[in-house]
């Protein structure tokens, strides 16, 4: 690709001479877009209980996401498929429709769950 | 949304007609933006946690990569998208996760008990349990304590551990005894130490006679340990005293004395071989971490909020 094009750096880099690493925008290198973003809820999972909730995208293809989750509102929000010591968690997978949150609960306890997930405007591969 | 704002397709794609992910920016779309980024380590001395404060306010979006359980086989280089969690299967649980969350303060890394960690066992081999009391040597149990009413009086218990895999001196040992049962509620004490040889033979001669490690540890299983726990006491300098010997090799074979050292009578430990659960990493076990640093980690901050 021709040097052309819209490039923003870090501040206290040279915009002409500074690599990508040290560039904010390229409008040569595609952003990672959020296409959607939101809750989704496991009410009193069961223990050793798992559920799954979908999630429709509308994109037409398999994007990529992320998702954490927080455990009985506790205000401690952790990354995708992440344990806590009983195995409590949740984890997801994605199609051209779905967006496929599966839930778990290894615990010997009732536990609701809330996932957020951030659904890419961007192929998950 | 009406089709104006700001949009830069990729290369080879009219921007006019481009689908979402042929953009490479779009203003219709936010975009994950970077608070902050660092990396470090997770240590044992550390309490296995690390604390990063990004002070938002709010719970941010964020990702942390960390490099793999080396107790594993893992690569102590190659960077896994959090988390990176085998999970094992029979006997208890292994706790080998790492765990990252955020609150409105901080983002924490934290480990597992186990991460790190690489095992020997007994694989519940009869040569591999022997004590010796008044009656004299018995092989394939373990027992440790008094148990005078019974005859068997002052009881050293001796257990063996196949194929330990370390070649140098290590930051941290532990010496785990199952407790299959229990007399009494009161303290076992012992002092423990190592057989000092290079590939300790099995127990089907007495083990009781042979030399001792210079390095000892004079232990306490108190009141609050029972019948069903596992009885771990940090054995380092002990088992860098064998693995020091000129020697030991990589997969060599070592051995451990519980020595009694008890005045309290109808109080023992034991652990039969056939009771001593068949998957040697969760029951009675020796394992090392062979440095304190236990996970390399990288990570990223986002100011895009966790609603």
């Amino acid at each position: 690709m021709a040097n052309y094009g819209i490039k923003i750096s870090k501040a206290g880099y040279d915009i002409v001479t500074t690599g990508i690493a040290n560039q904010i925008f390229n409008s040569e290198k595609n952003c990672i877009k959020l296409a959607t973003v939101g809750t989704s809820t496991a009410t009193s999972l069961a223990a050793a209980g798992s559920t799954t909730n979908q999630v429709a995208h509308g994109l037409g293809f398999a994007p990529g996401f992320m998702i954490w989750f927080e455990i009985d509102n506790d205000g401690d929000w952790y990354f995708q498929y992440t344990s806590t010591v009983d195995y409590i968690g949740c984890g997801g997978s994605s199609d051209s429709t779905n967006l496929d949150i599966a839930f778990y609960n290894n615990d010997s306890s009732t536990h609701t769950i809330v996932a957020y997930y951030a659904i890419f405007a961007d192929r998950g591969s | 949304m009406a089709n104006y704002g700001l949009k830069v397709s990729r290369v080879g794609y009219d921007v006019k007609t481009a689908d979402p992910d042929e953009l490479v920016f779009s203003s219709k779309y936010k975009t994950l933006r970077v608070k902050q980024q660092g990396s470090g380590t997770v240590t044992e001395s550390g309490g296995r946690t690390v604390t990063i404060a990004h002070n938002l306010g709010y719970v941010p979006m964020f990702l942390v990569h960390g490099s793999g359980d080396t107790g594993f086989g893992a690569s102590s280089s190659n960077y896994y998208i959090n988390p990176y969690t085998p999970v094992i299967t029979g006997g208890e649980y292994l706790r080998r996760q790492v765990r990252s969350y955020a609150d409105s303060t901080n983002l924490y890394i934290t480990l597992g008990n186990d991460f790190g960690w690489k095992y020997a066992g007994t694989e519940r081999e009869e040569n591999n349990y022997g004590f010796e009391s008044d009656p004299g040597y018995n092989v394939g149990g373990c027992a440790v304590g008094r148990d005078d009413d019974n005859n068997w009086g002052s009881e050293d218990g001796a257990l063996r551990f196949n194929g330990v895999a370390v070649s140098s001196s290590v930051y941290k040992a532990e010496l785990a005894f199952y407790i299959d049962a229990r007399l009494g509620s009161g303290d076992v004490k012992t002092v423990i130490y190592g057989i000092d040889e290079d590939d300790t033979n099995d127990f089907g001669s007495s083990p009781f006679g042979r030399d001792r490690t210079s390095n000892s540890n004079t232990e306490t299983c108190d009141s609050g340990i029972s019948a069903g726990d596992t009885w771990a006491v940090t054995v380092t300098s002990i088992f860098n005293e064998i693995v020091g010997r000129g020697g030991w090799s990589s997969g060599n074979n070592m051995g451990f004395l519980y020595i009694d050292n008890s005045t309290e009578n109808q109080n023992d430990i034991y652990i039969n071989h056939e009771d001593d659960g068949g998957f040697y990493e969760s029951w009675s076990h020796l394992r090392w971490l062979t440095s304190n640093t236990l996970l390399n980690y990288k990570y990223t901050i986002f100011y895009n909020q966790i609603e």
